[in-house]
């Protein structure tokens, strides 16, 4: 996450072009380091029991140093130590910025000085988005949301935030939750949670934006908002929501879910808390809102 | 090799189904995106097992499950949905189901659960 903040920062600042911001972005993206990686380098797992981790990961809500510690692969000492290397991944925006000749070692640490004192964050929040530390952040940016709601929510959206994660991107940004009370869109995927407890769950984006998400999440070459792209991008939503229920279903309450829907061309109103949250993707925004009751006019 | 009916409203979810279950090599006889289609479809397509999702925007799975099961008692129903909830598997089970599989879930499973369901 922390890569985002930091290559915003850079662009707003005008101390890299766009052009520049993309090549390093790619450059970055070819050498990420991953946990599985880490613990084959460090003779803590073989490859076997990393494919085997993998494996349950993607029928699992949970993450990879959890497994393997389940599975015996690993103690809570080695898990340590790798997760320890592996946030080191933040800076590999930086270190792509120098091996592309855009940065001297100098120029490198004064820029990262300039945005500890520049970007709004305090040192606990930069270490949070350096380990990619998802509750964490999401407390921060669902400050706003009103308390009585705040738990469920919360809880709602580290779950969403580690989905685009896990499914769609890893490059996160996100920007504080705000109260609204209208939102206009052209395409709106939508999908109501019910019971003892009210939430509707949305998001939207740009067309170019959504169909990329949706080509990410089927695995589809999509080029715009066609069927096969509102169905990825519906699917995404329910399971989502599904997990969120199984989740909450554990802990003894039981919601239900409606169809999720995808809607054009309307404008979603509520007389109360309706939040959104704009959800920066390293392939542009999506705006995710949530709120106990709306509704859409056409 | 056996005829599988896939119910889902999910196009995607149905795709990536498919594959998997043709790679298994099970035969695809028929697609429902709906809880109606697919009751019409099991009548008229008689499947050897049906792959059920349950949030569906006109009837619910479970509904169709029930409906199925109560026409046809010895029906090979396997559920695969989003919605892991305890009461739901449950109701799923008490209904008739031969399985219960949460999305996302791994392709062994499906051919696991399709296979267990068809001895």
């Amino acid at each position: 996450m922390f890569n985002q903040y930091f290559g915003t920062f850079l662009l707003e600042k005008k101390i890299i072009t766009t052009e520049q911001l993309r090549i390093v972005l790619a450059a970055q993206g070819s050498t990420r380091v991953k946990l599985g990686v880490l613990a084959i380098n460090s003779g803590y797992m073989n490859a076997v029991q990393v494919n085997e981790v993998h494996k349950l990961q993607a029928t699992k809500d949970q993450k990879f140093g959890q497994i393997a510690i389940e599975e015996g692969y690993l103690t809570e000492e080695k898990l340590d130590d790798l997760l320890k290397a592996q946030n080191k991944s933040n800076v590999l925006l930086g270190q792509a910025l120098i091996e592309k000749g855009y940065f001297t070692f100098d120029q490198y640490e004064e820029v990262l000085c300039q945005y500890n004192a520049e970007s709004g964050f305090n040192s606990d929040e930069i270490t949070a988005l350096k380990n990619n530390d998802v509750q964490k952040i999401v407390k921060k940016y669902l400050n706003a949301v009103n308390k009585s709601d705040g738990d469920l929510v919360h809880d709602y959206f580290e779950l969403f935030i580690r989905n685009l994660v896990r499914f769609i991107d890893d490059e996160i940004g996100l920007e504080e939750a705000k109260e609204i009370d209208s939102y206009t869109f052209s395409h709106l995927i939508t999908q109501k949670i019910i019971g003892k407890y009210n939430l509707i769950t949305s998001f939207t984006g740009s067309e170019s934006t959504l169909a990329r998400f949706a080509s990410i999440y089927s695995g589809e070459k999509l080029c715009g908002m066609e069927a096969m792209a509102k169905d990825s991008l519906g699917e995404f939503l329910n399971c989502q929501n599904g997990l969120f229920l199984t989740n909450l279903s554990h802990r003894g309450i039981e919601l239900d879910l409606s169809p999720q829907e995808v809607r054009e061309n309307g404008t979603l109103k509520s007389q109360k808390n309706m939040y959104l949250v704009p959800c920066y993707l390293s392939f542009g925004k999506i705006d995710f809102i949530f709120s106990n009751e709306s509704s859409i006019d056409n | 090799m056996a005829r599988i009916l896939i119910v889902d409203d999910s196009a995607v979810s149905r795709k990536k189904l498919r594959a998997v279950i043709q790679s298994a090599h099970h035969e695809i006889v028929g697609e429902a995106c709906g809880g109606a289609e697919a009751s019409k479809k099991y009548e008229e397509l008689k499947p050897e097992l049906v792959t059920m999702d349950i949030t569906m925007p006109d009837i619910d799975g479970i509904a169709v499950l029930k409906k199925i099961i109560e026409g046809h008692p010895d029906a090979k129903v396997v559920m695969i949905t989003a919605l892991g909830k305890a009461d739901k598997i449950l109701e799923a089970l008490n209904a008739g189901a031969r399985n219960y599989i949460t999305k996302p879930y791994e392709d062994d499973q499906i051919i696991r659960a399709i296979n267990e369901a068809l001895e």
